[in-house]
This record gives structure tokens, sequence and C-alpha cells, in this order.
């Protein structure tokens, strides 16, 4: 019986709280992952329910609604409280609870098997009211928590306004999460800048892509598995190699003529083909334009007008030697 | 792997994306800038592909789209 009830308070207090704010916070926000051991886990749910089960404790104990409901019961004075838990400690510690619970046992008096019962389902009730209010308080912390990590990076732009939170960000959140939400989203950014990842991952095999992040997977060990990209080119290398060989000056030959756009909506790489990856952080369309007319129109003409190409305007460059738009040869 | 993602944040934030693009934009256009001028003036536009793979089309501005702005 004793096993039982340490079982129960393991999973009910401390496995499924840490289950459910990892479940909850990852609405927001992808936490770091890694194969913990019994005992890592166990401390980081202790640390996560700390505070909920304060909370809900103090909600139980003196705050009006919390008190009673729900499962309410006739609560009685504290002495009356105190005998159903001596009555419930009775039958987890007795060898035989049955005996103490049967309608009419030749060894108890009735009476009191019913006593039993009335206290078994008080204390049940006020577990459960307790067990209520302390997963509503850890669903409480998990949205604090997730929200609060959505915000770093507007926080951090203004980082002498929200030292505090910045403070409370960096020392109990930030820890917590996957280095590649860091590296592969604009989480470090503020919001309003609308900045996007675009990465250039060298191939195993010699093959350079470059896209813009559109996702990313992690195994359960906080490994990267892949990244899904959207935007992509692929660098030609051989061409580059051969332009360069053929003409007289090297200075010529940009091998930004050389990225052959890739009309696929999503391309995913697996990591274990990925040699190398150089992550860029890089600005809205409005940002660029902003920056190459100023760039362009150094005496403040206004005589340039520069807008950000899609793939379906024409005259988009796509690469030496590309004829048909129905069909870009993407892959020769 | 254990990463310190304190250090992480503070390394990327280092680094701004609007100056690393300006930089960027900076020495691509002036290695180009003659092969721009001379593109613009025989009426076309410029294609030029910025380092992170978006492409921008320079032309010269309209005089009426000029004197609507």
């Amino acid at each position: 019986m004793i096993a039982l009830l340490t079982t129960y308070f393991l999973v009910f207090y401390i496995l499924i709280p840490g289950i459910l704010f990892r479940f909850l916070t990852s609405w927001f926000v992808p936490l770091k992952l890694f194969e913990r051991t019994r005992t890592q886990e166990a401390t980081f749910s202790v640390a996560v329910a700390f505070l909920p089960f304060a909370m809900a404790l103090f909600g139980v104990w003196y705050l009006p609604v919390i008190k009673h409901y729900p499962f309410a019961v006739v609560e009685g004075t504290f002495s009356e409280r105190r005998q159903d838990y001596h009555r419930i400690a009775s039958l987890l510690t007795s060898s035989d609870a049955s005996r103490l619970l049967v309608s009419n046992p030749s060894s108890a008096p009735s009476s009191a098997n019913a006593a039993n019962w009335q206290a078994l389902n008080r204390v049940l009730r006020r577990q459960a009211r307790f067990l209520f209010w302390y997963f509503v308080a850890i669903a409480i912390e998990a949205w604090v928590f997730g929200t609060s990590a959505r915000k770093y990076g507007d926080w951090q732009s203004k980082a002498a306004r929200y030292r505090l939170r910045l403070w409370l960000m960096r020392t109990f959140v930030l820890p917590n999460i996957s280095e590649w939400h860091l590296l592969l989203t604009d989480f470090n950014w503020p919001r309003r800048e609308e900045i996007f990842v675009s990465v250039d991952i060298l191939m195993s095999n010699g093959y350079l892509y470059q896209g813009r992040v559109a996702d990313y997977f992690v195994d359960s060990a906080g490994k990267l598995t892949g990244i899904l990209l959207e935007h992509v080119s692929r660098f030609d290398r051989q061409a580059y190699l051969d332009a360069k060989s053929n003409s007289k000056s090297e200075n010529a030959i940009a091998s930004s003529d050389f990225w052959k756009n890739i009309p696929s909506r999503h391309f995913y790489i697996g990591e274990g083909s990925i040699a190398n990856l150089n992550v860029r952080f890089v600005p809205k369309d409005e940002t660029l334009i902003s920056l190459a007319e100023n760039i362009l129109d150094e005496k403040r003409t206004r005589a340039y007008d520069v807008v950000v190409g899609s793939q379906d305007d024409p005259g988009y460059p796509r690469y030496p030697g590309y004829t048909n738009p129905q069909e870009p040869d993407l892959y020769s | 792997m254990v990463v310190d993602l304190k250090k992480l944040s503070d390394a990327l934030r280092r680094s701004s994306p609007e100056e690393d693009l300006r930089r960027d934009l900076q020495r691509i256009i002036r290695a180009r800038k003659q092969e721009i001028e001379e593109t613009l003036a025989s009426g076309k536009s410029y294609w030029l592909r910025v380092p992170d793979g978006r492409q921008i089309r320079i032309s010269r501005r309209e005089p009426a789209a000029e004197a609507a702005q």
C-alpha cells in the first residue's frame, strides 16, 4: 500500500506536472531536449512544480473559491480534517485494509468502517481539488514561461527598460530552450524587425545550397535531424570553375551568377548530409530596398528604383544558359 | 552537446543584420557600379543577387513616378 501511495505522489505531483509543463510550453517555444537521467528528470520536474505547488497550496487553504471548489465537501474543523487523515493513514499502513472497509466484518464495528469510507471520500475529494488547482497553476506557469520566451528578442532590444525581465529570462528560461531555436529562428531578434534566417549549407558531397529556413527538426536527444528550406538555390561550382578557368581576368567572374534557383516550395536536407552550416540573419525586404537605394544613390538624385524580385517576374535571372521558364532545368 | 545559451545569444546579438546587409550591399554595388550604370543607360533593368539569395531589380526611376512621389 505504501508503494502504491509513493507511486501516486510521484506520478501526480512530479511526473505529470513536468510533462504538462513541457507540453504547454512547446506551443510557444521548443524546450531544450536531451535524454535526462531519472534524477535529472525529477530535478527538472521539482523545479518546475515548486512554485505552482506553493500557489495551489495557498489557494486551497486560504482563497475563497479555490478553498471549496471543485469537488466540494463539508470541510469540518481542523481536528476533523486531521482525523480523516489519521483514518487514511491507518488504512494505508494496515496489513489488511479490506478489514477496515468492508461493510460487516467480524473484527471491526460497521460504524467505524462507514466513517473510514467517509474519510476516504473527503480526502480523495480534497486531493482532486488540490490537483486541479495545482495543474491549473502549472498551466499558468507554462503560459508565462512560453509567452515570456517569445518576447525575449523585443526585451533584448530595450535592455535598459526590461532589465529585471531579461535577468529572469536569462536565468530561468534561456537555459531550457533548444540552441537550434536560437540559431534557426528569429527568437533572438525583435519581432517588429521581421528578421528571417538564411542558411548556406555545404553538403558532404560538395554541393552548396542556400535558402530560407522554413522549419527544423530535432530528435529526442536534442540533435538536429534536418532542415526544411524554401526559396532554395544551388551553387553550380563546376560551371563556376569552368568559367574561371576560361576567363582571362578572375575578377570578371562573379560567383553570384552561378546560383541556380530550385523551383520547389520546400526542400528538406537531412542532417547526415550536412558538412557545414552558415547561418545569416536577414532583414526584411523594405530594409534591403532602402539600403540598396541609399548606396546606389550617393548623390541623392532619386534616380534609382529598386524592387525585390520574385521568380514570377519577367526577366528574373535564372542562371547562364536558362531558356525555358516553364521547366527550369535545376540539376543540369 | 551542452551549449551556453546566454553566450550564444550574446554572440548573435553582437552582429546587426542590417549592418551586415549594408556592408554586403556596399561591397557588391561598388564592385558592379559601372556595369549597373551601363545597363541602366541602355534602358534595361539590372538584376542583382544579394548574398542571402534575394534578387533585386534596379531600374531608372520614371519621371512620372518621381513626380508622384
